[in-house]
C-alpha cells in the first residue's frame, strides 16, 4: 500500500559543522507549519542533528569536502528521514550502547546521540549501497500512547 | 545560550535560555564548571527557557553532575518544558539527574 505524501524536501550540505547548524534550523522551520505533533518535530530535528553530526565527526579521514544528503518525507502515518553520505561504512543500528563513564571522560567518545535516535525512532534501516551509507528512520507523525518511548537506563541491555 | 546566575553561599541558581545543543553545550559546561570552582558546589539549573536539548547537552549535564559530585556537592534541574522532559525520559537520564517541578522543589533536593 502506498502512503500519500504530505510534504517532502531534500537538503544537500557539505560535511561541515557550520552547515549542520543552518540545516537544523531549516529543517525546524520547514516542519513548523506541517501537521505533526510537537514531539515528532522535536524528534526529527534531533535525529537530523545527531546523525549528521556523527557523519561529519566520524565519517571522514580526509579534509576534502563531502556531500551529505538529507531527505525528509511526511506521509499519513510518519516522517521518513533518509540520510546518505560517502563516509566510512557505518551501521548505527548495530552500534553498542554508550558507556556513560567513558562519555564523561572524553568528548571524542560518542554513542549517546545514536542511542537517543534509536529510542525515538519506530524503525531504523541501514544499508551500504556501493560506496555510500544509506540510513532510513521512521518517526511517528502523531503518537497514540507514546509506547515506544519507554524509559530504559542507558547501558543496561534491553 | 544565555545564562543568568544567582549565587547564594554555596548554591548557584543558573537560569538557562536557548538550545543546549552541540553549539550551546560547551559554553554552558564551561561556565557552570567555573561556578563550581568558585565554590558553588550546589547547582540548581532552571531549564524553564531551554527549548531543546541534544546528546551534546546531555553529555554536558553528565559532566557537570560528576564535577559537583567530586566537589562534594550536587545538582538538580527544574522546570523542564515537556519536550525536554521527554528527552530526559527517553534517554533514561531522568534516573541519573535529579529533576524537580520548580525551584523550591529543586532546592529541597539540594539540601
Amino acid at each position: 500500500m502506498t502512503q500519500k505524501t504530505i510534504a517532502e524536501r531534500t537538503w544537500r550540505i557539505p560535511n561541515r559543522m557550520t552547515a549542520l547548524a543552518d540545516l537544523a534550523k531549516e529543517v525546524f522551520e520547514w516542519m513548523a507549519d506541517l501537521p505533526l505533533s510537537s514531539r515528532a518535530k522535536y524528534s526529527a530535528g534531533l535525529a537530523v542533528e545527531e546523525m549528521v553530526s556523527n557523519a561529519i565527526k566520524y565519517g571522514y579521514d580526509d579534509e576534502r569536502e563531502h556531500e551529505i544528503v538529507v531527505h525528509v518525507l511526511a506521509n499519513h502515518d510518519r516522517l521518513e528521514i533518509t540520510f546518505e553520505d560517502d563516509g566510512h561504512p557505518f551501521d548505527p543500528t548495530g552500534h553498542p550502547k554508550p558507556d556513560l563513564e567513558r562519555i564523561v571522560e572524553s568528548r571524542r567518545i560518542g554513542g549517546l546521540g545514536i542511542e537517543l535516535v534509536r529510542r525515538i525512532c519506530e524503525k531504523m534501516v541501514y544499508e551500504r549501497v556501493g560506496d555510500r551509507n544509506r540510513l532510513v528512520l521512521h518517526i511517528r507523525r502523531f503518537e497514540a500512547h507514546d509506547t515506544q518511548l519507554l524509559s530504559l537506563p542507558l547501558g543496561t541491555p534491553s | 545560550m544565555e545564562l543568568t546566575v544567582d549565587k547564594q553561599n554555596h548554591t548557584a541558581i543558573v537560569a538557562a535560555r536557548g538550545r543546549l545543543d552541540a553549539a550551546g553545550a560547551p559554553e554552558f559546561e564551561t561556565r557552570c564548571k567555573a561556578l563550581v570552582l568558585e565554590g558553588a558546589n550546589r547547582l540548581l539549573l532552571d531549564f524553564a527557557q531551554v527549548e531543546y536539548v541534544s546528546s551534546a547537552g546531555l553529555r554536558s549535564l553528565l559532566v557537570l553532575a560528576k564535577t559537583v559530585k567530586s566537589a562534594g556537592g550536587a545538582l538538580a534541574l527544574c522546570s523542564l518544558v515537556p519536550a525536554v522532559r521527554d528527552v530526559m525520559t527517553i534517554s533514561g537520564f531522568d534516573n541519573i539527574l535529579p529533576l524537580a517541578a520548580n525551584r523550591a522543589a529543586a532546592l529541597e533536593l539540594l539540601k
